[in-house]
């Protein structure tokens, strides 16, 4: 890079705010040439996007020609024209641009019409309710999320996320007159995350949001402009007096007045960047800074301000030009006098550029400050917005860094910054128009960037600043490709698909679809077909699919992407596209659907599934249907039982209900021969309902209904009921073994010891004794009952252990001696020891055994 | 996870002040509040019950102006809004999604808590869950690296590598891992349907025992505290005593809990406080506030103790046991009807059936509908539906040919004899000489860079097995490879493998102990992680097979 003469030094052009410096740095001379700009409603999107207009119907101008219809133009910052529409619609309240740089145009019907950039419609239009249309809308904010409206009778309306606009009515009442004016603090800085408003209105200030207004109760005067800051923590207002106050956003904090002499508002008031306010009346723009320091400019011609993150942007008829502080390294290196470290290696670098050998020197002079003078020079040449100057400020930079030691600067930052003001120039040029600074790039974030620039169909900066910055190339790639179809509306389908796919195959991850998509909305769809054939992701074929009326590829395809949602998509679309009959048929294929459609409509149309299960032989998943009904009959007769008399009779209805479901459930389990085993139970069941019905007729006592075969039995036999009992044995067939089991368990569980003994003695129980034994000892029964019923034990041997086990250590010992047991006695008299007189008899036992043995 | 989250309270509303409610069709009525927030998992019933709430509380005049949130687990979907916009509430809720996907549990244990998934797996053949299972294991790689080695048995498994395959190709070259770059350095799925014989037994490990017997949910157990209230205890790894002795043998626990209360006596009895050192009282007081831990272990030790020695639970697992070794069908289908008649819990019996019908492929046709006829007339007829869904899941059917349970035994070496309880050297000692499957196919599959089981032994398991490589091509597009043997990295100590088991379908903490336990063998040396669907244990388990309305059903009718 060849240095061509010297670079200048801006200072010069600085003005000196207190202890700062401002510049004014001419960004573009305007490209447009039939703009007359003091007559049109101007809409500019912040970062450096694009400029809307549209003929302001609120001045008074002389209408030249024919045209009595505003026409709507979109220029670039640079002033190239992107796009210009005839607006027939209704009358413009309100103007401005979204995050995303789509243009929203606010009718005084409270419609929103939303636009691209290049002038085309986009989906998503909405209104903002009745109310608004019948108030009519007066004045409209709009903010990069969501706009926020005034209505005829001052009430405010907000839309606070425009991807699912639901307007929200705010708390503002009771306003007689309309408000002086307003200003909007962005969700993202306020402490609810709701939008706040605030509305001048009498002589002061309300804050309004969803739930409340509170006034400031101010005595300013009436306030006739207010701005909010940037980063949304300070407000600046113009007061009735003549004076510009800053308080920090809540109010909570009065931080400066100053004092404009002046007894008109301004025209505009901004903020310029996040400490300083920019005031214009007609030919002048007074800047005040914080401490009360000013500037004052004077104007050739009416300028529109726009708030930056670091400066203000002034848009006049002719040019556009950036006000912004001069940031501080700049001011370091190129004060008039500074001897920062930055600046005495810029002046080095010079020197050694003019082979001088007084560079040495003044080299020698910051070596202890070195990495510090490196990096001001760096922080100088991102925020310089002049190429020669950037490259006069890399140039130092670099000629100190040889001199630092290896790790004192990183080399990186060097290169990170190079790379962006690569960028940036690139972006800069008045062909792109998008002057951003470092900062609001940085801000913005590139890969953002990108996206604007992609939008903007600038794709090859785009592709080249993305490739730069290691991002993938694939949004560029479909956004372009949908540009490319949009824009080849007479080239055949088969050849805009090769070229489509020329320049994006080889890019696994670009999504066809998308571009697919595209073509089906702009009425290609036979291109959008051919398209699709490429798109790998089968679950972003899905909804394509079905928009081309491919019913089946698209169900196909959402069973492969294995995501029940998409699944859900293409049924719930064929049910509305398809004859039943279809649809049926197409799901008898695919049980993985199948079941699926029946889980939905189990849920939501049980009637429509029911008539499926019948027709295609489901008898089982009727029955099931019918069992789940009969549940919820019962479950309805419980509560009723259980709340009391009053709904007795509704419980009895319910429960004939559930039996007369069963019966049904089982004629249908009946139907198919693999169910045989459900039909006999679903019988079984209603029969065993009948049955309790009965009982609780036979013994007055409604503590049936609902039981368990097993407990309807243990009830019957705890109510010492034992006819009824054996009624239910007989009934349903229970085996010996398993009525012995309940009966004896039953007995014990009611702790009716007399009735166990009389049990175990009725005959031989064909379970045995040992379970009577082992639950009444588990129960607690007493001792003399046990020892009765162990006392039936056929073996000697089994009784004294039984006994032992029992605790009743005598007779066991008695017995082991009656059959001559040595191992139990000894074991026995383990238990107890030989100094009782238990153990004593024991032992005596033992010996005698023992005596006997031998 | 189902609850709504107004933002209410009795008096004025300050900021922060939540309650929470949980999810009915009934209208609120007067909370008194703006706004209403619902948390909800994005299921079909849980949107209608919003939108009948929605429509109930609308009919009140205290309900007007309340306005509605919907977030849903872990995303929005279509079938839901579609409910919302049928009920004709669309419009007055704002819905969002909530994109929670593994919780932690513990250091090396991940869950989705998808409690139903392995029922709607294999009942209903819903595999709606797997999608969810792949999007968070993508998640779980995009954040700690794509696993190189991938492997998996079992039809789910292999439908979660589909999925994963897919993902990957997807993924825009932004956002891909590159494989064996992370942390994981290999990813095993296992279908729970490859081993529904180990969840049926009764596990035996501490952690196990108590979730067993008073159930662990969500990391945590309550208990009757000496006192008689409630108390909650938290059991993860924090609680470093816990985490020691979680995956001992219960029967070593005891002994253990004793050692340390030992340890701490003697400490105090042997040396005289007043001859201490300033660092030795200061070693003996911390040794003393692990004393309130022990006596907490030694309380929720002695919970599970009642339990398990109640003759039932002593039956219950003896019967377990021989129903493994592979005892008659006779003796098994009479140990089952006599718990059945002493009023066992249901599930336990339940869990019975269910063994015996996967040990012996299938039950006799003898007891088949024998055992089922008892059951309905012991535990209500209303659970027939259950039965069903048992039936369609394979998990209790009639018996059809010769089934694999023994072969897989003898080549798994699933039955190990004379288990040490105190020091064990096989992963057996957690369910007291039975291995559980899973764990023997992960010790296999982590020794060598494949699976490491003979084809006709692997088939013999249901559901298809798989073992890539996941690589990145020529180009850089992700692609997979057969698995190829690496050469030994040099002389470096070959780093301890990372290795990611995925259940679908759920996990026992037995299975979490016995991996843990191979972990650290010399011979496997890995580190696990365990992921699943939920924590099951059987009864957990066979519980979502049972209907809403049969509970309901049910409540109104038990023996007073």
């Amino acid at each position: 890079m060849g240095m061509t003469g010297r670079v200048t030094s801006p200072a010069g052009e600085w003005e000196a705010c207190g202890d700062r410096f401002y510049e004014r740095h001419e960004l573009y001379t305007m490209s447009w040439s039939d703009v007359r700009l003091d007559q049109m409603r101007v809409a500019c999107a912040r970062y450096a996007g694009p400029i809307a207009m549209v003929r302001d119907d609120r001045k008074l101008v002389v209408i030249q020609g024919a045209a009595t219809k505003p026409i709507v133009r979109v220029f670039t910052a640079a002033g190239q024209a992107l796009a210009a529409f005839m607006w027939d619609r209704g009358r413009i309240v309100g103007m401005g641009w979204s995050n995303q740089e789509d243009l929203l145009i606010v009718e005084d019907t409270g419609q929103v019409y939303l636009y691209s950039m290049h002038g085309q419609q986009l989906a998503g239009q909405f209104s903002l309710g009745s109310e608004a249309a019948k108030e009519g809308v007066l004045d409209c904010i709009i903010y990069g999320d969501g706009l926020v409206a005034l209505t005829g009778e001052f009430h405010l309306w907000v839309v606070s996320n425009l991807e699912e606009p639901r307007p929200q009515k705010l708390a503002l009442e009771g306003l007689a007159e309309r408000p002086h004016c307003m200003a909007v603090i962005e969700p993202r800085h306020t402490l609810s995350g709701c939008v706040e408003v605030l509305v001048a209105h009498g002589s002061t200030v309300t804050l309004v949001d969803a739930d409340a207004a509170n006034d400031q109760e101010l005595s300013h005067g009436p306030i006739r402009r207010i701005a909010v800051a940037p980063n949304g923590q300070f407000l600046a207002a113009f007061t009735g007096e003549g004076k510009l106050i800053v308080w920090t956003a809540d109010f909570g904090k009065f931080l400066s007045e100053f004092a404009t002499q002046s007894d008109s508002p301004p025209e505009r008031l901004a903020w310029c960047g996040t400490d300083s306010v920019a005031l214009f009346w007609e030919d002048i723009l007074l800047m005040v800074g914080p401490y009360g320091d000013w500037v004052k400019y004077s104007l050739d011609e009416s300028v529109e301000l726009v708030t930056e993150i670091d400066g203000v942007r002034l848009l006049s008829q002719n040019r556009h030009e950036l006000l912004r502080r001069v940031p501080d390294a700049l001011a370091d290196v190129f004060r008039i006098g500074s001897t920062a470290p930055g600046a005495l290696l810029y002046d080095a670098r010079e020197l050694f550029d003019q082979q001088n050998a007084k560079a040495d020197e003044g080299l020698r002079g910051i070596v202890q400050t070195l990495p510090e003078a490196v990096a001001t020079c760096v922080d100088a040449a991102q925020a310089e917005l002049e190429e020669p100057r950037q490259v006069a400020l890399m140039k130092a930079a670099v000629y100190g860094r040889a001199f630092c030691s290896a790790d004192a600067f990183p080399r990186d930052r060097i290169v990170a910054v190079c790379r962006q003001l690569r960028i940036l120039n690139a972006l800069r040029a008045p062909g792109v128009g998008l002057p951003l600074t470092a900062a609001q790039a940085e801000a913005l974030t590139l890969p953002v960037v990108v996206s604007r620039l992609t939008n903007a169909r600038k794709h090859w900066l785009a592709l080249q600043i993305s490739s730069l910055l290691g991002m993938g190339p694939e949004k560029v790639l479909v956004h372009w490709a949908c540009a490319k179809i949009s824009a080849a509306s007479d080239v055949p389908d088969e050849q805009l698909r090769d070229t489509v796919v020329a320049r994006l195959s080889g890019h696994p991850a670009v999504r066809f679809a998308t571009v697919a998509a595209h073509a089906q909305a702009i009425g290609r769809r036979g291109l959008a077909a051919l398209l699709l054939e490429y798109e790998s992701c089968a679950a972003e074929q899905v909804p394509l699919l079905l928009g081309l009326g491919r019913e089946e590829r698209a169900l196909g395809a959402a069973l492969d992407s294995g995501d029940a949602d998409l699944v859900y998509l293409a049924l719930f679309r064929m049910q509305r596209a398809l004859p039943l009959q279809q649809l049926l048929s197409m799901l008898a294929a695919r049980p993985q659907a199948r079941a699926l459609f029946a889980a939905y409509c189990a849920h939501t149309e049980p009637e429509l599934l029911e008539q499926v299960n019948m027709a295609t032989g489901a008898y089982e998943a009727v029955a099931a249907t019918r069992v789940h009904e009969a549940l919820e009959a019962a479950a309805g007769a419980g509560r009723m039982r259980a709340a009391g008399s009053a709904s007795a009779r509704g419980g009895e209805l319910a429960a004939a209900d559930a039996v007369r479901l069963l019966d049904k459930a089982s004629d249908l389990y009946f139907q198919t021969k693999e169910h045989s085993f459900q039909g006999k139970s679903t019988a079984e069941l209603a029969r065993l309902r009948r049955l309790q019905t009965d009982l609780e007729a036979e013994t007055g006592n409604a503590c049936f209904l609902g039981l368990s075969l097993a407990d309807t039995l243990r009830q019957c036999i705890s109510l010492g009921n034992h006819r009824a009992a054996g009624r239910v044995r007989t009934e349903f067939k229970i085996s010996d073994r398993r009525f012995w089991w309940i009966k004896m368990m039953a007995l014990v569980s009611a702790k009716d010891w007399e009735g166990l003994e009389a049990f175990a003695r009725e005959k031989k129980s064909p379970i045995g004794l040992d379970p009577f034994i082992a639950s009444a000892l588990q129960a607690g029964a007493p001792q003399a009952v046990l020892s009765r019923i162990i006392g039936r034990l056929p073996d000697g041997k089994h009784k004294a252990e039984e006994l032992a086990a029992a605790g009743l250590l005598q007779e066991a010992a008695e017995c082991a001696a009656r059959v001559r047991d040595g191992d139990m006695l000894t074991k026995l008299q383990d238990m107890i020891g030989t100094v009782s007189p238990l153990g004593g008899a024991v032992s005596q036992l033992k010996d005698r055994i023992q005596a006997g043995v031998r | 996870m189902s609850a709504a989250l107004p933002n209410f309270n009795d008096g004025p509303l300050a900021v922060g002040q939540l309650r929470l409610l949980h999810l009915s069709a009934d209208p609120l009525g007067d909370l008194g509040v703006r706004n209403v927030v619902y948390l909800v998992r994005a299921r079909v019933e849980n949107a209608q019950q919003i939108s009948e709430q929605i429509k109930a509380t609308h009919k009140d005049k205290a309900g007007a102006g309340i306005e509605y949130a919907v977030y849903f687990l872990p995303r929005r979907t279509i079938a839901c809004e579609r409910i919302f916009q049928e009920q004709g509430v669309y419009g007055d809720i704002v819905a969002g999604e909530l994109p929670i996907s593994f919780i932690p549990f513990d250091n090396d244990v991940l869950s989705l808590e998808m409690g139903s998934a392995f029922r709607e797996l294999a009942a209903e053949g819903d595999r709606s869950s797997l999608y969810d299972a792949a999007k968070a294991l993508m998640g779980l790689q995009s954040m700690f690296g794509c696993a190189r080695i991938l492997k998996g048995k079992g039809a789910a498994a292999h439908a979660v590598h589909l999925q994963l395959s897919r993902m990957r190709q997807e993924l825009s070259s932004d956002e891909l891992p590159s494989p064996g770059s992370g942390g994981i350095d290999e990813m095993i799925l296992l279908d729970r349907e490859v081993d529904v014989v180990t969840p049926m037994c009764t596990q035996l490990t501490y952690e196990g025992l108590i979730d067993e017997t008073l159930q662990i949910k969500n990391g945590s157990v309550t208990t009757d505290s000496a006192s008689g209230s409630k108390q909650r205890i938290t059991l993860n790894s924090a609680d470093k005593m816990y985490a020691e002795l979680r995956d001992l043998s219960f029967a070593a626990v005891g002994p253990q809990l004793r050692q340390r209360a030992m340890a701490i006596q003697s400490d105090y009895k042997t040396s005289k406080a007043a001859e201490r050192s300033l660092t030795e009282l200061k070693e003996f007081a911390s040794q003393l506030k692990a004393l309130p831990n022990i006596q907490r272990h030694i309380g929720l030790a002695e919970s599970v103790n009642k339990v398990i020695n109640a003759p039932a639970f002593r039956s219950r697992v003896g019967a377990e046991q021989s129903m493994l070794d592979g005892q008659s069908a006779d003796a098994a289908a009479e140990a089952i009807e006599e718990l059945m008649c002493n009023e066992e819990d249901m599930h336990a019996v339940l869990r019975l059936m269910c063994l015996l019908s996967l040990t012996q492929s299938g039950i006799g046709r003898k007891y088949f509908d024998a055992l089922r006829k008892e059951f309905l007339q012991s535990y209500g007829h209303e659970h027939l539906l259950m039965l069903s869904k048992l039936q369609d899941a394979g998990m209790l059917v009639r018996q059809e040919g010769k089934g694999h349970w023994a072969a897989l035994k003898r080549a798994f070496r699933l039955l190990v004899d004379d288990v040490d309880d105190q020091s064990p050297t096989d992963a057996a000692y957690v369910f007291s000489g039975h291995c559980p499957l899973t764990v023997r196919l992960v010790e296999a599959g982590v020794k060598g860079m494949g699976w490491g089981v003979p084809e006709d032994i692997m088939k013999l398991l249901p559901g298809p097995a798989f073992e890539v490589e996941q690589s990145l091509d020529d180009k850089g597009q992700p692609c997979e490879k057969p698995i190829s043997e690496r050469k030994k990295a040099g002389a470096a100590a070959p780093k301890r493998k990372v290795v990611l088991v995925v259940f679908l379908g759920g996990v026992t903490f037995a299975e979490v102990a016995a991996l843990r336990f191979i972990g650290r063998r010399p011979e496997v040396n890995c580190a696990f992680v365990i992921a699943t669907t939920k924590l099951i244990t059987g009864s957990t388990m066979l519980d979502t097979f049972m209907d809403e309305d049969v509970k309901a059903a049910r409540e109104f009718a038990t023996l007073k």
